[in-house]
């Protein structure tokens, strides 16, 4: 028998393999918080696979040699702050692969991204908890001493540091200049580049296209330079848009999602650029700090439209 | 001599090509031999002998009007003629004299007509076993520019074009000028893969030596399906065929090698094609080897010779990407049988569900989206599946190749265009009824009009003279009518 | 004020708006029984007890009929014509005939005594023939409706299977 395929649990192992500098840089600045979430993540992911093959009256084994939950899993993982109460991963894990992915009918029939739906449903429903991150110290033992903590207890106001776009967000909201960001100092920053690495990875081994990173990056950066250069006081800097934030996670690895994007390789770049200019709008003039979730969520009820428009194009 | 340009997508397959060994073998005489009468999809040749016939090797035992002459590959007697149902075929008992057809002197290109080469029995030898004198039919009224020689083996494992030009290039190359000469090409070119450099060598010592200053080789990239029809016409003249174009609309005619070697021998000394090279491989094979066989030879007979490994075997026609299992081998050699493979078992594979990656799009040769072809199909969406271009996938399996979810697409592809095809036939249809339907109607209309007007002008001439002798005239004509019935003429009456 | 204002001029834009839309892309007839039309099989059968495809697809159009009526269509049919029509699915009705594989008419042409009945009876004119010469169905033509064989006063009208799409 002869192929030259790769398969299905490859494409999802090489996706998971490329989140690792990611996961391990958080670890690093958020302390054994993230690591527990990763863990908490997956476990769920797995047992919510099980339990609908189960209620599908399908054997486990064909559900479960993808791998599709564990990125899902741990996408959504890397995006949650590290000191949640525990139950909230579990809660988004499952509604993420439950209600984002199995009730549409399993892999490959989700018309939204899995990650983003379990991520957007915590924002909305744990808008507070959400927010929480704390100031990263890069030491370890501080982020253990703060897990073993009481969360009701907790000083907040002591270990919590606003991120980038936090701070941009309230002070757009409330009609101020926006404070310079030292971006070498966020670990937002450090966090982004290790994801621009595993993107890069992903993008050598040619399992995701050109076509969605690069319209979505140029989109908000030419955004961000025009509206930047037309008032700096008040428009953040396009670095900082790019840096911090979920900017890379998103352009390599949720929107990439080629389930819930368009096939036609201008469409992608269309759906690119479409989600980089949702998340600039949203930054800059919504009421959530990032938007990205949300930008990937919108552009995705597109994709079927823009797979219409470019039906029986040519390449 | 120059290198071709490239189509898009494809896949790049291991070779794996039968070594070429000389002198090539051929499988000896058997004792039966089963004709087929098949040339292709519900073409059948008419038997021209009887039951018991004494016949000689190149007689012709079957053919007919626009029918593809069928020849006896040897002397013997005719044992059964099957001429109806599914699989027919005339049955030959060979007599072992092997007494042959005197050969004829060589014949011009001028001097031939298409229905000779019908006669001749040439058929494509390439795997769609068309016929070459209706393949060439559109060729005299509009004379390619290029004739192309396919002898471009781009599916993995058959070396029959290989082995062909190692044996017998001169009667490639002189059919191949034949043929040109024949349609009225001006260029000729002899397609080859990158890999196969030992045949471009002696392609080109031979064309060196022999005067043919009108045929020349050429290399394309080994690239699966680059032996395809369309994506060799692209790859040598360097534009794609538009959708549903044929070679012939850019002035190009493909023919396959084999095929052209089979006409260069009938032009030459009139024998017609009786046999043909085919590939015997695979992992149960024991000697792999291409070698001749008559058409009509048993393929257990090809297996035995080759030999077959211990072991649980599927027995395959054609090869890895585009072939198809044999149930059995009791079926006989045919004019399309490239190559003959003896595989283990293949572990069947679990298809996941498509999880649109995109990788059957960057391998799709005719740059269609196979993903969203089979997410229209899947929801039974003809029409959408028409919107993505179906009627354009070529069948060649390169999305198979690459699906990671191992999904069978080209498959699904093929019943899809039955299915379009069924569907476009009975829409054909009902447009028609519908015209008719709709012509009729405003005849029987204008019909009744002219019935009433007549009626209105009777009645209106009839109203003026009086009642009572109008009356009597009425009573004449009903009497005059009950003694002769007037002959209803309903014939005159549905003009 | 101002809000009053702009909603009024808003509304006056959009009834603009509405009124060009109307004018510019009205349609002429009723493009329903078109579309009805275009899903039935155009057997011109009559099974579904009006005289034709059309005069079937307006009654539908109204309202006069049921979706299951057209056994030529079969199963898919009803399922097209659900879809057209926002009804919902349902069996056909036996009473107008079962589906059957495509069927071609075919004259006995030993038995036919050329009596123009069948050429008067078929909808698609699709037989040839004059008063007392023998009368012969073009295949290409016919639908099979059986409109045919009842009219035949020597039944030497028979029915043969379609054969199918020409390669």
């Amino acid at each position: 028998m002869i192929n030259a395929r790769r398969g299905t649990a490859d494409v999802m192992n090489n996706v998971l393999l490329a989140t690792l500098p990611a996961a391990l840089i958080a670890t690093w600045f958020y302390g054994p918080g993230i690591a527990l979430n990763l863990l908490i993540c997956c476990g769920t992911a797995l047992l919510c696979e099980a339990a609908i093959s189960l209620l599908r009256a399908r054997p486990y084994g064909t559900t479960f040699p993808d791998h599709s939950a564990l990125v899902a899993a741990v996408l959504l993982a890397l995006c949650l702050p590290p000191l949640l109460p525990l139950w909230l991963p579990v809660v988004g894990t499952a509604f993420a692969i439950v209600v984002g992915k199995q009730l549409y009918g399993g892999l490959g029939q989700n018309p939204f991204n899995p990650a983003m739906v379990g991520y957007a449903a915590l924002l909305i429903a744990f808008p507070r908890e959400m927010s929480l991150w704390p100031a990263a110290s890069g030491e370890l033992s501080w982020g253990i001493s703060a897990l073993l903590q009481d969360y009701s207890t907790l000083n907040w106001d002591a270990i919590s540091g606003a991120t980038a776009l936090d701070a941009i967000n309230i002070a757009l909201r409330a009609d101020l200049a926006i404070p310079s960001i030292a971006l070498w100092q966020q670990p937002a920053s450090f966090v982004a580049v290790a994801w621009l690495c595993g993107g890069l990875w992903l993008l050598y081994r040619g399992i995701i296209g050109w076509q969605i990173p690069l319209g979505l990056v140029a989109a908000l950066l030419v955004l961000s330079t025009a509206f930047y250069l037309g008032d700096s006081a008040r428009y953040a800097s396009p670095l900082t848009h790019l840096l911090a934030g979920a900017t890379m996670m998103t352009a390599f690895f949720i929107a990439t999602d080629p389930v819930s994007a368009p096939a036609h390789w201008q469409a992608r770049l269309l759906y690119g650029a479409a989600i980089g200019l949702l998340i600039y709008v949203i930054r800059s003039w919504g009421s959530f700090p990032d938007g990205a979730a949300f930008a990937v969520l919108l552009m995705n009820l597109c994709a079927p439209t823009l797979d219409h428009l470019w039906r029986g194009r040519r390449r | 001599m120059s290198r071709a340009s490239v189509f898009h997508g494809g896949v790049q397959l291991p070779p794996n090509k039968v070594p070429v060994q000389l002198p090539t073998a051929r499988l000896p005489l058997q004792f039966r031999y089963d004709i087929p009468l098949t040339t292709r999809g519900g073409q059948y040749s008419a038997p021209h002998v009887e039951l018991g016939s004494q016949v000689l090797g190149g007689e012709l035992i079957a053919g007919g009007r626009q029918r593809v002459g069928v020849h006896a590959p040897t002397s013997g007697t005719v044992t059964e003629i099957h001429a109806e149902g599914e699989d027919r075929r005339i049955v030959l008992i060979a007599d072992g004299e092997q007494r042959s057809l005197p050969p004829r002197a060589a014949l011009a290109p001028e001097n031939a007509t298409l229905d000779d080469l019908r006669e001749a029995g040439l058929a494509g030898m390439g795997g769609a076993g068309f016929p070459t004198a209706d393949k060439l039919n559109a060729t005299q009224q509009h004379p390619p520019k290029l004739l192309i020689i396919n002898a471009v083996e781009c599916e993995p494992q058959i070396s029959c074009d290989a082995q062909l030009i190692a044996e017998d290039c001169e009667t490639l190359l002189l059919g191949a000028d034949w043929l040109r000469r024949f349609v009225g090409a001006t260029a000729c070119k002899i397609v080859l893969e990158e890999h196969n450099s030992s045949s471009k060598k002696t392609l080109d010592r031979a064309l060196l030596q022999s005067g043919y200053p009108h045929l020349s080789t050429v290399s394309v990239p080994t690239r699966y399906p680059a032996g395809s029809e369309r994506q060799l016409v692209h790859a040598i003249t360097g534009t794609a065929l538009a959708a549903g174009a044929r070679p012939l609309d850019a002035g190009v005619l493909v023919q396959n090698a084999a095929t052209v070697h089979a006409l260069g021998r009938w032009a030459r000394d009139g024998s017609p094609l009786t046999e043909r090279l085919v590939t015997v491989t695979g992992e149960r094979c024991l000697q792999p080897q291409t070698l001749w066989c008559a058409i009509g030879a048993p393929i257990s007979a090809l297996l035995t010779h080759a030999g077959i490994a211990p072991g649980e075997t599927t027995l395959f026609q054609g090869g890895p990407v585009m072939g198809f299992a044999l149930p059995n081998a009791d079926t006989a050699i045919t004019k399309h049988s490239q190559c003959i493979r003896l595989e283990a078992p293949a572990k069947p594979l679990d298809t996941l569900a498509c999880i649109r990656c995109g990788d059957c799009a960057d391998a799709c040769p005719e740059d269609l989206l196979p993903q969203q072809l089979h997410w229209q199909l899947l929801g039974n969406s003809l029409p959408g599946a028409q919107a993505e271009r179906l009627s354009h996938c070529i069948l060649c399996g390169c999305c198979d190749l690459v699906c990671p979810s191992n999904i069978p697409l080209s498959q699904q592809f093929a019943l899809g265009k039955s299915d379009m095809r069924l569907r476009q036939h009975t829409e054909q249809r009902a447009a028609k009824a519908k015209l008719r339907f709709d012509a009729r109607a405003l005849r029987l209309e204008a019909q009744e009009r002219e019935r009433l007007a007549k009626r209105e002008k009777r009645k209106a001439g009839a109203a003026k003279p009086d009642k009572k002798k109008a009356l009597a005239e009425a009573l004449a004509r009903s009497r005059a009518k009950k003694a002769k019935p007037a002959p209803t003429d309903a014939g005159q009456k549905n003009d | 004020m101002l809000a009053i204002v702009v909603f009024s001029l808003l509304c006056a834009a959009a009834g603009l708006l509405l009124w060009f839309a109307a004018r510019r892309f009205a349609v002429e007839g009723n493009p329903l029984v078109d579309e009805i039309e275009a899903v039935l099989p155009q057997t011109q059968c009559a099974q579904c007890s009006f005289p034709g495809c059309r005069p079937y697809a307006e009654a539908l159009a109204k309202g006069e009929a049921e979706i299951n009526q057209c056994p030529p269509g079969g199963e898919a049919g009803v399922r097209a014509l659900a879809e057209l029509l926002g009804k919902d699915v349902i069996p056909l009705n036996v009473e107008h005939g079962e589906t059957k594989a495509p069927l071609l008419a075919l004259i006995v042409e030993a038995d036919c005594i050329g009596c123009t009945k069948c050429i008067q009876a078929c909808p698609v004119d699709a037989i040839m023939g004059a008063a007392k010469q023998m009368h012969t169905v073009i295949a290409s033509e016919c639908t099979g409706c059986e409109l045919c064989i009842p009219p035949c006063p020597v039944d030497c009208i028979v029915l043969v299977p379609a054969t199918g799409i020409q390669p």
